[in-house]
């Protein structure tokens, strides 16, 4: 029952990469450089190990059980490339784990959540013919308060309420008795409106504190030990929404790359340390009669580097709102990082080719 | 919808009552349904979301009849397709039964556990 957007999420990202280096000059691939993002790009990624490859996969598998894991990996093994998202505790079976108990707001409930909310991803991606880049990565919620919303929770107890009657309706029947396959298709619709709901409330909390860790490394002629460029990263964000039209978001993430860059003495350097400290503060603003929003947004970003050329701040205002399904207007205008405090002034249109990734069942 | 079916014999004491309590995991909800078929008759003893500690009869009321327990798991929740149902029976203070069934929910959501108890 389990989908997700990962792959949209990976599009969108890569084409706002795509139209930032249409205007500046293309850095090269793992070199500091390539650390300028805004800084909604510097949110715990869905998937760390994944966000990590310069390349991202345009299938991501979701496993939701053992067996459906080993099917994906045994065709991952066959295949060149291959990227895997899975949430290890849900794997198993939890008889314990009732649905009261699961919303049940106290501590130990709270501390089991960081677990539950554990999602591992890995990736293979070819680079050239003869080199591969390879990738794991780890991502949790610390910390998160779900939005009280009214609406949302008129609607769950309703739906609630239907998939227990209607439970309890299939229940009492036989395949012979008139009225069964409408009680169990009644079941089944109202199960997908609760489990709606659920995703819902899930997806929207009021506040939320995430963790993520990646490892990622090229490595030529498939050969796994023969390792090489590694990078590692990790990243905290503390999100709070507290209205649907209004976002602050604070980013700490640290990434050490491999690099084709000079010290600040001039010596060459073969990696490069960074750590990025952002705020952001934005407004979903409702465009009358078109049901999208305008967004508007205002963030600061500090970098610390050991490299002067990428270190330093970057103050920008950012627009973007969604002129059709998927298309993007978006602008960037302030001031980037360096010691010249360069001008941004940054208009694109960013296209987001949203699928679904596939589900092994 | 995934059918699941099991049988088990359970022998009671006379005097003492038993209790049924049924646990539905891994986040799902459902309802179920507790019948007794003795002497050609069936009876319901049961009906509901939620059963726990629900009496349904003593040893000697119960015994030389088959208790159904029909449970219908609906999976809602979108991190697990696991669906699993635990059965505990206590008779008096003493727990006759403890065993958990589980089946992974089909596209349909729908899992329905049919476990047969014979009573001796």
């Amino acid at each position: 029952m389990k989908t997700t957007l990962l792959t949209g999420f990976f599009c969108l990202v890569s084409s706002w990469a795509a139209v930032a280096q249409s205007v500046a000059p293309a850095p090269t691939v793992g070199s500091p450089e390539s650390l300028k993002v805004v800084l909604k790009n510097l949110r715990v990624p869905i998937s760390p190990g994944i966000a990590l490859l310069d390349k991202a996969p345009t299938n991501i598998e979701r496993a939701s059980t053992p067996h459906a894991l080993g099917v994906t990996l045994l065709n991952g093994l066959q295949g060149k490339d291959f990227a895997l998202a899975v949430a290890p505790y849900w794997l198993f079976n939890h008889p314990g784990l009732t649905y009261a108990k699961y919303r049940d707001a106290t501590f130990a409930n709270r501390v089991a959540q960081i677990v539950r909310d554990v999602d591992v991803s890995g990736a293979v991606v070819s680079a050239t013919d003869s080199t591969s880049n390879a990738a794991v990565g780890l991502r949790t919620n610390l910390f998160r308060i779900a939005r009280k919303d009214p609406l949302n929770a008129t609607l769950r107890k309703k739906y609630e309420a239907k998939v227990d009657f209607w439970a309890l309706e299939v229940a009492g029947m036989t395949a012979a008795d008139p009225g069964f396959n409408a009680a169990k298709d009644s079941a089944t619709h109202y199960g997908d409106k609760l489990q709606q709901v659920l995703v819902a409330e899930y997806n929207e909390p009021a506040f939320q504190v995430s963790l993520a860790g990646a490892y990622a490394y090229q490595y030529p002629d498939r050969d796994l030990r023969a390792r090489k460029s590694e990078r590692y990263g990790a990243w905290l964000t503390a999100d709070w929404r507290p209205k649907r039209y209004f976002e602050a978001l604070l980013v700490a993430r640290w990434q050490h790359l491999p690099t084709a860059g000079t010290t600040a003495q001039g010596e060459a350097k073969s990696t490069a340390d960074a750590v990025d400290l952002g705020f952001r503060g934005g407004f979903n603003i409702p465009l009358p009669g078109l049901q999208r929003d305008w967004y508007l947004s205002l963030e600061y970003l500090r970098r610390f580097a050991d490299d002067k050329a990428v270190a330093g701040k970057r103050v920008a205002f950012v627009t973007e709102a969604e002129v059709t399904d998927g298309i993007y207007l978006t602008g960037t205008f302030g001031e980037d990082f360096g010691p010249k405090h360069p001008v941004v002034a940054l208009l694109g249109i960013n296209f987001g080719f949203a699928t679904q990734s596939q589900q092994a069942r | 919808m995934k059918e699941v079916a099991e049988s088990r014999v359970v022998t009671l004491p006379d005097d003492q009552p038993l209790s049924v309590t049924l646990r539905i995991g891994n986040v799902q909800r459902g309802g179920s349904i507790i019948r007794l078929q003795r002497n050609g008759v069936s009876t319901q003893l049961a009906r509901a979301n939620e059963i726990t500690g629900v009496i349904v009869g003593t040893g000697s009321s119960l015994r030389g009849g088959v208790m159904q327990v029909i449970t219908v798991v609906v999976d809602v929740n979108p991190d697990s397709n696991w669906t699993n149902v635990t059965h505990q029976l206590t008779a008096g203070n003493q727990v006759v039964i403890r065993e958990d069934f589980h089946e992974e929910a089909p596209d349909d959501r729908l899992v329905r556990y049919t476990i047969s108890y014979t009573i001796n």
